[in-house]
């Protein structure tokens, strides 16, 4: 046990320390599929991540024990308009290291709210590009960014020679950011964007061009269509729908993601069983977001030589961060960013395409950092 | 079977082949294909003398001593598939618990101790009744067993909780956790029963474990010419037999290291192909193969010039690698 002893003297958690992590979640979060339309949609279960969070406590326990370390997660969840004062409540609570599976306005709320404050904040599930650039000093992601989604598409078609692309875009707004992430990294590796239309639901006969898909997929030709549809309820019929026989990407077909239940290199086929066994439904990307991103605190905890919140993401930040997320690579959190580096999974409903970084693409000192807001264009707002 | 053009290649393998095969020393190659069903079975001469199916996933395989029955753990449907060297048929199968992925035999082939990495226990069977007579608990993902030369421990490392834990073989219980780097993989044991080897697979380590103490005593790390540290990821490792050099394969990084085992001084790197998973060295020590996970391919390495002499496709993820010399 020498080092499990130098750990925990050099390290942070002497015996008996307790590590409290607080997760927060909405109890009715409105990205989880709804049926918009009464189409008696086999909507999949809501992702109630808590259970991750409860997973990667438990898949670490042999190794907090070793160094005496004790872990406790408080996980709530409550309505949209509870949400700071909860997160408020648990960080007086002493738990200072926050979980967050919230939607982006919810965790910008809480950002704000708690700006200053000597704690780790790590948001999962919200991709949004505006919750990395506002530079929060006291939170990291551990999802991936739109842009680390987005620019896998884009390596994906660059190595396929797919180079023309249609975006369809919806008129939510986080349609259209999804819609520009994905036009950056088209423009990054030099895909042709052939045009950018918006669709509407409603069937206004005065907008026949909006709502009628074959005329939205006419007069031009692309190699596939890129469809931002976050809600997903016009994206659900598009394809075998089009004027051409073309595939269908982003928000439905090919879809690019932290995680595929149906992943399994790297040890994934594990980590997904035992979610699987856990809850009894798919391990969805919300969850591996939300598991990675207690992992990581646990793990900076073990590992890092300072025990504060401050020193923590110092750590998370470092390349002494290695960090094991099932993917096959190394992973650490970026020092621009806080975002964490990793591979991005395409896949289908059912099958993994591929796995970005596409081979074949290199970057000056990680790989990784070919997916995502690099640090020589980032900018803080 | 390709036609191999080279004469010299061709003079190597007659080389390896040594005589006419027997039931004994056949110098038959096993590769288990994880995604295939089955264990290719490689003539001397690397054409392919027979596809087994055996059980789902088959992963890690040993002989027993005399080599008349080799064991293959087949993942996807929870048993040990034992295959006669002779008939190269499965005669029998033994049941274990979830997801056996690598295992051991004890000195005495009494008992297999088995990885279970659904359940996160390392089992221990008795071969004659195959039944389960104990179960201990470790950390989430288990994977490298093996026990030390006296017999005495089952060392099974945790690929999530970064340990290996040393287990009392009597006992039944594990009576120590070492930390050691980040998903730990696989071992080899020195010869002399001294020092435990660990692959580190994503911390780019090695651990080397002092058995007497069961301390750490020394942690190396390998980084072939034009590589970064990410993307060596070792996992496999075979040591020869008089416990002189150790050969770690180097995942991602698609090299073999052949390492000084006292020294730890890098002899050579060999590159292999893609996602470089087990090794195992013929009884001679004059030729190592290497299987190759993601290029659905072994490589063929020649030790005494320490290079690739030839890479040969198998079937869909080679896992492990044994050969009857």
């Amino acid at each position: 046990m020498r080092f499990a002893l130098i750990l925990a003297v050099l390290a942070g958690p002497a015996l008996g320390e307790e590590l409290k992590i607080g997760h927060l979640s909405l109890t009715e979060d409105p990205r989880d599929v709804q049926d918009w339309g009464y189409a008696r949609l086999s909507a999949p279960p809501p992702v109630i991540t808590a259970d991750a969070a409860r997973m990667a406590v438990t898949d670490l326990v042999f190794t907090t024990d070793a160094v005496g370390l004790t872990v406790t997660l408080d996980a709530q969840a409550v309505a949209a308009g509870d949400v700071v004062a909860t997160a408020q409540a648990m960080v007086a609570a002493g738990e200072t290291l926050l979980v967050l599976d919230l939607p982006s306005a919810e965790v910008a709320a809480v950002a704000e709210a708690l700006a200053g404050q000597p704690i780790l904040m790590v948001n999962a599930t919200a991709p949004d590009q505006s919750l990395r650039s506002a530079c929060y000093a006291n939170m990291v992601h551990s999802g991936p960014s739109l842009r680390q989604e987005t620019d896998a598409f884009a390596q994906y078609l660059r190595a396929m020679n797919w180079d023309d692309i249609l975006i369809l875009q919806g008129d939510y707004p986080s349609d259209a950011d999804l819609a520009d992430a994905f036009s950056a990294s088209a423009e990054r590796l030099r895909l042709t964007v052939v045009d950018r239309k918006p669709f509407t639901l409603a069937a206004d006969p005065q907008n026949r061009e909006g709502n009628n898909i074959k005329l939205l997929t006419a007069d031009l030709d692309y190699d596939l269509v890129f469809v931002a549809d976050t809600r997903g309820e016009f994206a659900r019929y598009l394809s075998y729908a089009m004027l051409l026989p073309r595939p269908v990407i982003g928000s439905v077909g090919l879809t690019s993601k932290a995680w595929h239940w149906a992943y399994e290199r790297d040890g994934a086929t594990q980590v997904s069983s035992r979610f699987d066994k856990l809850t009894g439904r798919k391990m969805q990307p919300a969850d591996w977001a939300v598991w990675i991103g207690v992992k990581s605190l646990i793990i900076a905890a073990i590992k890092s030589p300072g025990a504060d919140p401050v020193a923590l993401r110092e750590f998370l930040m470092s390349n002494k961060l290695k960090l094991d997320g099932s993917k096959g690579v190394t992973l650490n959190y970026r020092a621009w960013d806080g975002q964490l580096r990793q591979p991005v999974i395409l896949g289908t409903s059912d099958a993994v395409i591929a796995v970005a970084p596409i081979e074949g693409f290199s970057h000056q000192t990680n790989t990784l950092d070919t997916l995502g807001t690099d640090e020589a264009e980032f900018v803080c707002n | 079977m390709r036609i191999i053009p080279a004469a010299a290649l061709a003079a190597f393998l007659a080389m390896i082949a040594g005589g006419p095969a027997t039931a004994k020393d056949t110098g038959l190659i096993f590769v288990s294909l994880e995604r295939g069903n089955q264990v290719v079975v490689l003539n001397p001469d690397l054409s392919v003398n027979s596809r087994i199916d055996t059980s789902r996933r088959p992963r890690d395989m040993h002989f027993n001593k005399d080599r008349s029955l080799l064991y293959v753990a087949c993942g996807d449907d929870d048993v040990i598939d034992v295959i006669d060297v002779a008939t190269l048929a499965v005669v029998d199968s033994i049941p274990t618990g979830p997801s056996p992925e690598i295992f051991a035999f004890s000195p005495d082939e009494s008992q297999i101790f088995v990885s279970n990495e659904e359940d996160s226990t390392v089992e221990i069977i008795d071969v004659s009744s195959k039944t389960v007579v104990e179960r201990v608990a470790t950390g989430a993902e288990p994977e490298g067993v093996i026990n030390s030369v006296d017999g005495k421990y089952i060392f099974a490392t945790s690929e999530v909780a970064d340990m290996v834990h040393v287990i009392d073989r009597e006992k039944a219980a594990v009576i120590k956790n070492i930390i050691v780097g980040t998903r730990p993989r696989r071992f080899v044991v020195t010869p002399d029963g001294a020092d435990l080897w660990v692959s580190d697979e994503l911390s780019s380590e090695v651990h080397v474990i002092d058995i007497a103490s069961l301390e750490i005593k020394s942690v190396q790390s390998f980084l072939p010419p034009g590589f970064r540290p990410e993307d060596v990821t070792p996992v496999g490792m075979a040591i020869t037999k008089d416990g002189s050099k150790v050969l770690i394969t180097l995942g991602r990084a698609n090299h073999l290291a052949i390492v000084d085992a006292k020294t730890f001084e890098v002899l050579q790197y060999v590159l292999v192909g893609s996602r470089a998973w087990d090794v195992d060295l013929t009884a001679d020590e004059k030729t190592a193969f290497v299987a190759n996970g993601l290029s659905d391919d072994i490589t063929v390495i020649d030790m005494a010039t320490m290079s690739a002499v030839q890479s040969l496709a198998v079937g869909r993820t080679p896992h492990s690698i044994r050969v009857d010399d």
